[in-house]
């Protein structure tokens, strides 16, 4: 991934990578100088892009957070005062973490026991111990990446469940291996598709991350406003002038493709009426075939987790 | 919020069954979440994440927590607000709009009314001059009906436009006394009594309003009128509006009415309420990355507070009243008598020897016992509020 300069480039930062080296206190956990330069040098390689200058990476050095990552790295090559400060701070807060996101206790305490026996190393592969905190790179908090790696566990095991569930309804019902149904195109007319393909693709990521939330996911502005830390406002204006622009954006289109401003008006309200005619059909068997959408609302998901076994 | 045209959606969800190879790993994620990313990173991160529904639920059910990301995005609520003042603004234009009309219709009237008096009599209008008594009941009946229309919303600009005849009263008498009377009426029901002195005092500014015709006759008065006229001015907006003045800024020097009937509004009220409750004591909070947070307003709020010169994560925190200690990383102890104002170090030594352990929790008391935990599992306590420790 990098070229020939790359040594030479760290070679530079060595007193950057010694003042950090201290900063993080990776010593009293056994990190040297050494095992801590090479983790530095990796991490940079892993995130830097590849021509990258060396002013570059001394500012990416500094936002890591060291101490935190000295630390995870030391409780991942076993060390065990390293540990004890792990728990100290985190084993409880685990557990908290677990309890937001599964929101009833002994599944939390499940799915909590389940992230320690990665963060133990309890896996192996290719015959060694993998441990989780390992790639732990100091990029945001370590109480994040745990928030980060409890929900990833969390959704895994709810995927696998209802995919149990969803071959268990078929069984009864007498289906087997259902081929998915094609997604019927509401509108015949494909000047309209791809006029709407041209319009997507142009859209910002943040919009289409907004759009998506909130009309495939479901989430409520509230929901999706933290998970972009903005206030809700901000979302509820987005919202509105997306939809707007979006419409805007896809009658011009169609009238570029030919059409008239009338029936690239009325193929938008045909639509619209069969959406409401056909939207829970189609939600539902997104539900039951795809991934887990709108399956973790906040509303929903004490419920959904006590339906299930634990 | 309006419907997304099914077409929309049905591409949104076409665009997700591409299978997504790789996921952002969870740092990436969590980086993301806490806005550590660069921005051609999130907008990588974004776009994934715009199709992919299970990445999506991580970032959500991962998110910070609600109050914690509240105390970072929310500021100090002001405690003034320039709202209501653009609010009443409005008001008192309608109002000098009014007034102004009103007043410039009436003037006509009375200038027709002087020059009828010029030319019927003159023997009589100087009668009048020489003695104003006998020439009020008329003055009075001159102006009812500006009296009754623009008495109340009375403002500076009328008294302005009251003041402009007064300028001609070195030319012609008539013309000053007629501009007397309406100014006497524009603003009230003419009192009798004279004043010492036109521009005296506000307070007595309706005393001023009707001057008397020997001080027309004088040749100062003519000098004294524009003092009157600057009187007027300064309390026209008390008279005219008082619940607006609440919402002007109270010209220089103007009168003490004006600033009661300031004190008096319901804004005024809100934000001594505001004070009020500023003065609660504060509550003081450690964020996941170690910053600390201050709210005075019961946890409505949050600020960063920032102890000078450390460098430390903060990890535990106590208080007693307005004392506050804080610890972190490699035996970092700070304290602050004065609720978060000032900041001291505290260094912890015993037997010579400086603690190089993390702090992990802090109790105290009072402001004078307290313990320390170390990460070390040693315990630091203190009866002297922090000036000698003993270890166990």
């Amino acid at each position: 991934m990098k070229n020939s300069s790359t040594p030479d480039l760290f070679h530079g930062l060595a007193p950057l990578a010694r003042e950090l080296h201290n900063a993080s206190g990776g010593e009293k956990y056994g990190l040297g100088l050494d095992g801590f330069s090479e983790i530095l040098r990796k991490i940079a390689i892993k995130y830097l892009p590849a021509d990258y200058k060396a002013s570059d990476v001394s500012s990416f050095y500094k936002t890591l957070r060291v101490e935190e990552l000295a630390l995870a790295r030391a409780c991942a090559a076993g060390n065990e005062r390293a540990w004890e400060v792990f728990l100290t701070r985190f084993r409880e807060k685990l557990y908290d973490i677990a309890l937001h996101i599964a929101k009833e206790s002994s599944a939390a305490r499940d799915l909590a026991d389940s992230v320690y026996a990665d963060l133990y190393g309890m896996t192996m592969r290719d015959g060694q111990r993998v441990c989780k905190l390992a790639s732990y790179t100091g990029r945001g908090s370590l109480e994040g990446w745990l928030r980060t790696v409890v929900a990833q566990e969390f959704v895994n095991r709810y995927r696998k469940q209802r995919r149990l569930i969803s071959l268990d309804e078929e069984n009864e019902e007498g289906i087997q291996h259902a081929a998915i149904e094609a997604e019927q195109s509401p509108a015949a007319d494909s000047r309209l598709e791809n006029a709407v393909g041209v319009v997507l693709d142009a859209l910002a990521p943040e919009d289409r991350f907004v759009l998506a939330s909130y009309y495939l996911d479901e989430r409520t502005l509230a929901e999706i406003a933290r998970m972009l830390g903005v206030h809700e406002s901000t979302i509820s204006r987005k919202l509105d002038k997306l939809m707007k622009s979006l419409r805007k954006q896809l009658l011009a289109e169609m009238a570029r493709r030919g059409m008239s401003r009338q029936q690239a008006k009325e193929a938008l309200e045909v639509d619209v009426r069969d959406l409401t005619l056909n939207l829970r059909e189609h939600l539902s068997s997104a539900r039951t075939q795809e991934s887990p959408r709108q399956a973790f609302s906040e509303k929903e998901a004490a419920t959904r987790t006590s339906e299930g076994p634990a | 919020m309006e419907s997304l045209p099914k077409i929309v959606e049905s591409q949104l969800k076409k665009d997700l069954r591409v299978s997504v190879e790789q996921h952002p790993d969870a740092e990436l994620l969590a980086a993301f979440s806490e806005k550590m990313l660069a921005e051609s990173e999130r907008a990588i991160v974004l776009m994934h994440l715009s199709q992919c529904s299970e990445c999506r639920d991580v970032v959500f059910l991962s998110a910070p927590r609600q109050e914690v990301q509240e105390a970072q995005a929310v500021p100090i609520r002001k405690v003034f607000s320039w709202r209501p003042v653009f609010a009443w603004s409005g008001v008192v234009a309608c109002a000098l709009i009014v007034g102004s009309v009103a007043l410039m219709k009436h003037e006509n009237q009375n200038k027709d009314v002087a020059v009828y008096l010029k030319q019927a009599a003159p023997a009589m209008v100087m009668q009048k001059v020489i003695s104003p008594e006998p020439a009020q009941p008329s003055a009075a009946e001159t102006n009812q009906s500006l009296t009754n229309q623009s008495l109340k919303k009375e403002t500076a600009k009328a008294a302005t436009i009251v003041a402009m005849p007064a300028k001609g009263a070195d030319k012609d008498s008539s013309n000053a006394m007629s501009s007397s009377r309406v100014s006497g009426a524009a603003l009230g029901s003419a009192p009798t009594t004279a004043p010492q002195s036109p521009s005296a005092e506000v307070s007595k500014s309706l005393d001023v309003l009707e001057p008397r015709s020997s001080d027309v006759l004088e040749p100062r008065s003519s000098a004294n009128l524009p003092q009157t006229t600057e009187a007027r001015i300064s309390i026209a907006p008390a008279v005219a509006a008082p619940q607006a003045a609440s919402a002007q800024s109270a010209p220089q020097g103007g009168p003490v009415s004006l600033k009661e009937s300031f004190a008096d509004t319901a804004s005024t009220k809100g934000m001594i309420t505001n004070l009020k409750l500023d003065d609660r004591s504060p509550r003081w909070t450690l964020n996941s990355d170690g910053t600390l947070l201050r709210s005075v307003d019961t946890g409505t709020s949050w600020k960063k507070i920032m102890i000078p010169g450390n460098l430390a994560t903060l990890r535990t925190i106590a208080t007693v009243g307005a004392d506050v200690w804080v610890g972190g990383s490699e035996g970092t102890v700070y304290h602050s008598f004065d609720a978060g104002g000032h900041w001291l170090p505290i260094s912890l030594t015993y037997n010579g020897k400086p603690l190089s352990d993390d702090v992990i929790s802090i109790k105290f008391v009072s402001p004078q016992q307290g313990s320390i935990l170390t990460d070390a599992q040693a315990v630091w306590t203190t009866a002297d509020g922090g000036q000698t420790w003993n270890k166990k």
